[in-house]
């Protein structure tokens, strides 16, 4: 139907349909404040005319109206510097049933009862049912469909606090348990301990999945981003492709095609089908992520990572890949030996985008360590450093991940804890 | 709409539930964006759909849909009802929501006739064109609103906005790199004018400042703080720790809770000087509303009186856990959103210093007219403000740039405040909160002020 009403206003199209069906149910202090259920039905339209192309969203049943309000922009707007005619691969088939909402309460009890002698526990789980058809007038067309689902609960003692999380993409992937105990564990190893603050420093730190994988997946979403080097805003241009920019030890991958990370996509707003891309492998900047526009600019292959909009590729999974570094958290202490364990981050800001200077706050138990053992707990640490010392200066990487996603984080990770030797912390 | 949302409403009580709210929310609008002078995207949007709360067994439900079909909202009432019941059993308390005087009446405020591309253009020629990187967004929306309540609110507003985003890299490798981010907005055209000129004089600043700026020398400095900086400082030391769902934990594992905690709220929080506002109708600004996505009167909500906590940021449900009336905080971003207390435009109210008499009364100190990188730990005590352009104050005289960051703890902050400009201007924003995420517009500012003896760190 759509085709048929843009025919004689457009040169090309493409159609894309969503429907996404969210459940959440968000609890604080042990109780349910509110269990949410939202509905969206969208429509997606890429327009072309000549080199001229515009985007259009829109909830609901499209209407002739809409659309032909949207194409008429195409007779205002700029040409696009950026225009490749429509093609490319056939986008995957895939599907999937809706996972049923119903036991949501019962990960939600399950936490926090697992949560034993916190006082008190916050926190939210989100599943997702989506449904996308592609169509263009290429001839390109697929349809998949997708449960997402992630677990994220903060506990607290006191003004001591402990963040897990748990993401996967049905509800049985979810270990409430293991979160729940994971938050009781932190806190008891911080109870009693003094409070201490301390001074501007350099330091080696202990992060854990969460916070690595925070700023692993920021590094992806600015500096491996194709958009971004298009700009200049990325440290990396093209020409570095190939060279040894990071740590030896550190590989990552968007894996947004894996069937069991909590961003599988097989399908981008292109249509183009994702696939494994290495960001860095072994140290050397290996990839980046396009969509159909900025891959041709750059000369180089689409990756299907047009995935929250037509213009700026965005990671939609990341992947640390573990090293042989210890998975125990007395182990990895030990490993540490001096430094400070790092639990969680939030509100990460940068100074420049181009040089990656920025700081993140420690949000819940930062832990100082003298000698293998946690000796304090330092209140309001920031790291403050570079993400260019973030990727250069990983010394050990845990030998196992956790696939983690929580509100703050800018794209869901399988992440190692990471040992980085020297980093800027600042209270 | 009417006859449906009223059946909506019906619809909701014979379910058993107490309370029932219908908002039907539109927002149509154009963003684009140019990448360094050439077109990079241009969008056009239309997001409709109706959103239902409910109070039902105890539990609060919510349930929104983009079909707006008589049997679709009804089935979102199903929906609401069942979700808060099932809530409603894993709550110690039921919830309960402030009694109100329910607004009922309806205003539209004239529409933005600018195409956002033609803004950038304009914006982008005015760049000091030694500036590497320069990325540009214009978006211009309007939003349509119709709340009504199962306890007599009926409301319908229909408000325009314009945003712009103009983030500024000049990057130098002999010299360093350094970026500026600016904003503006409003809910009138008149909004961005003069906008072409702020971006002409911030970005040839950028090159003065990387070859004149010094890293300042760590230590205890008196700081005059322009009103860029009043703004950050009031929006995430203030407002933030104000709301009251935070105070209260309900945002504990995301947008974080408060140093003001329950069964202790009106603490001092800085010197006598300190008087803090948020006020929602103020014509023009780009927090304007005039009643709340509750269906409750906005007025100014006086937060800090004299330096001490007066008044929080609510909605009905934590108005009715302190046993107070609602001030209209409830903002919802879209249809698909629970409205929850917000800030809309937060200011610290003027004094009488001249802000030249402040640098002239100051022996050391630093005058710091704008940020960079800033963050706040979740209770909003400890926050960290990056100086973008800043100088050295001698003997009452302004010197060299500085660069350096103000690590400084809230009481601090506002307890060593001695001088309140009479200068006052609003900084646009986008402000995040909620799961999922509501970035709702806000305004922040008020004069320029000092603080005394705060820590200034390279």
């Amino acid at each position: 139907m759509i085709f048929r009403i843009l025919t004689g206003l457009v040169d090309e199209a493409a159609v894309v349909k969503t429907k996404a069906e969210h459940y959440m149910a968000r609890f604080a202090n042990d109780e349910i404040t509110v269990f949410k259920h939202w509905s969206e039905e969208a429509t997606y339209l890429y327009l072309a005319k000549g080199k001229r192309a515009t985007f259009v969203g829109m909830t609901g049943p499209p209407t002739l109206d809409k659309i032909e309000e949207a194409a008429k922009r195409l007779v205002t707007v700029p040409e696009d510097p950026l225009y490749v005619p429509l093609g490319g691969p056939q986008p995957v088939n895939y599907s999937e049933p809706a996972e049923g909402f119903e036991k949501i309460p019962d990960l939600v009890k399950t936490a926090i009862d697992v949560a034993e002698g916190v006082e008190r526990s916050a926190g939210v789980v989100h599943m997702i049912y989506i449904v996308v058809e592609y169509r263009d007038t290429a001839g390109r067309s697929g349809s998949y469909s997708a449960n997402r689902v992630y677990l994220a609960m903060r506990s607290f003692i006191g003004d001591l606090s402990a963040t897990s999380t748990s993401a996967g993409r049905k509800l049985a992937d979810i270990k409430a348990e293991e979160v729940g105990k994971r938050n009781a564990q932190i806190l008891h190893a911080a109870k009693g301990l003094p409070q201490v603050k301390i001074e501007p420093r350099r330091a080696d730190v202990l992060l854990s999945p969460l916070v690595f994988g925070h700023l692993i997946g920021e590094v992806a979403s600015s500096w491996a981003s194709g958009s971004e080097i298009l700009t200049g805003s990325s440290r990396y241009t093209k020409d570095d492709l190939g060279k040894e920019v990071a740590s030896p030890i550190l590989t990552v991958l968007d894996i947004t095609s894996d069937k069991a990370a909590h961003g599988f996509t097989p399908f981008d707003l292109e249509g183009v089908p994702t696939r494994p891309i290495e960001i860095y492998r072994k140290g050397i900047f290996a990839g980046v992520l396009h969509t159909r526009r900025t891959a041709h600019a750059l000369g180089m292959e689409p990756t299907g990572h047009a995935l929250r909009n037509w213009a700026m590729p965005s990671p939609g999974h990341i992947y640390i890949a573990p090293a042989d570094g210890p998975e125990d958290a007395e182990e990895l202490f030990r490993e540490l030996k001096n430094g400070y364990y790092i639990h969680n981050n939030w509100y990460t800001r940068f100074q420049n985008v181009k040089t990656g200077q920025f700081s993140t706050v420690g949000r819940d138990v930062v832990l100082e360590i003298k000698d293998g053992k946690p000796v304090a707990v330092v209140k309001f640490v920031r790291i403050a450093d570079t993400l260019e010392n973030v990727v250069k200066n990983i010394a050990v990487l845990s030998k196992e991940t956790s696939q983690v996603y929580w509100w703050d984080m800018p794209t869901p990770v399988h992440a190692p804890y990471a040992v980085l030797k020297n980093i800027g912390i600042t209270t | 709409m009417e006859t449906l949302i009223y059946k909506a409403l019906d619809y909701g009580l014979a379910l058993g539930a107490s309370y029932v709210e219908v908002r039907w929310q539109r927002d149509v609008g154009t963003v684009a964006g140019l990448r360094n002078g050439q077109l990079e995207f241009s969008t056009t949007y239309f997001s409709e759909g109706i959103a239902v709360r409910a109070v039902a067994g105890g539990g609060m439900g919510f349930a929104s849909i983009t079909n707006t079909s008589l049997e679709e909202v009804l089935n979102a009432v199903e929906q609401a009802v069942k979700l808060a019941k099932a809530a409603g059993k894993w709550r110690k308390s039921p919830v309960t929501l402030s009694e109100e005087n329910m607004a009922n009446f309806s205003y539209t405020v004239p529409s933005i006739d600018l195409d956002p591309v033609d803004v950038l253009k304009v914006l982008d020629e005015s760049v000091d064109k030694m500036v590497n990187v320069r990325r540009l967004v214009a978006n211009v929306w309007t939003t349509e609103k119709r709340v009504v309540t199962s306890d007599g609110a009926d409301v319908f507003s229909k408000i325009p906005r314009i945003y712009v985003y103009a983030m500024l890299i000049r990057h130098e490798p002999s010299l360093g790199s350094l970026q500026r981010d600016l904003f503006f907005g409003g809910t009138s055209r008149d909004s961005v004018e003069g906008a072409e000129k702020v971006v002409e004089e911030e970005s040839k600043k950028l090159s003065l400042l990387l070859e004149k700026a010094k890293p300042i020398s760590p230590g205890r400095y008196d700081v005059v703080f322009a009103p860029e900086m009043t703004g950050i400082l009031v929006h995430e030391s203030i407002g933030h720790p104000f709301e009251l769902d935070r105070i209260y934990g309900r945002e504990g594992a995301e947008a974080g809770e408060s140093y003001i905690r329950p069964g202790n709220l009106r603490i001092r929080i800085g010197s006598e000087y300190v008087n803090i506002t948020d006020y929602p109708a103020v014509p023009g600004t780009y927090g304007f509303y005039l009643v709340d996505d509750e269906g409750v009167v906005a007025r100014p909500k006086q937060l800090v009186r004299n330096g001490v906590a007066t008044e929080f940021i609510t909605n009905r449900q934590y108005a009715a856990v302190i046993g107070a009336h609602s001030n209209g905080g409830a903002r919802a971003s879209l249809y698909s959103r629970e409205p929850i207390p917000r800030m809309s435009n937060t200011y610290l109210e003027p004094g009488d210093w001249k802000p030249d008499e402040m640098i002239k009364d100051t022996r050391r100190g630093v005058y710091v007219v704008s940020y960079t990188e800033w963050n706040i730990n979740d209770t909003r005590y400890s926050g960290r403000y990056g100086i973008l352009e800043g100088y050295l104050i001698e003997n009452g005289e302004l010197k060299h740039p500085i660069r350096g960051f103000i690590e400084v703890e809230t009481p601090e902050l506002w307890g060593n405040l001695d001088a309140v400009g009479r200068d006052f201007k609003l900084y646009v924003g986008t402000c995040g909160k909620g799961n999922p995420s509501q970035g709702v517009p806000v305004t922040m500012g008020g004069p320029t002020f000092r603080s005394r003896n705060l820590r200034v760190v390279p």
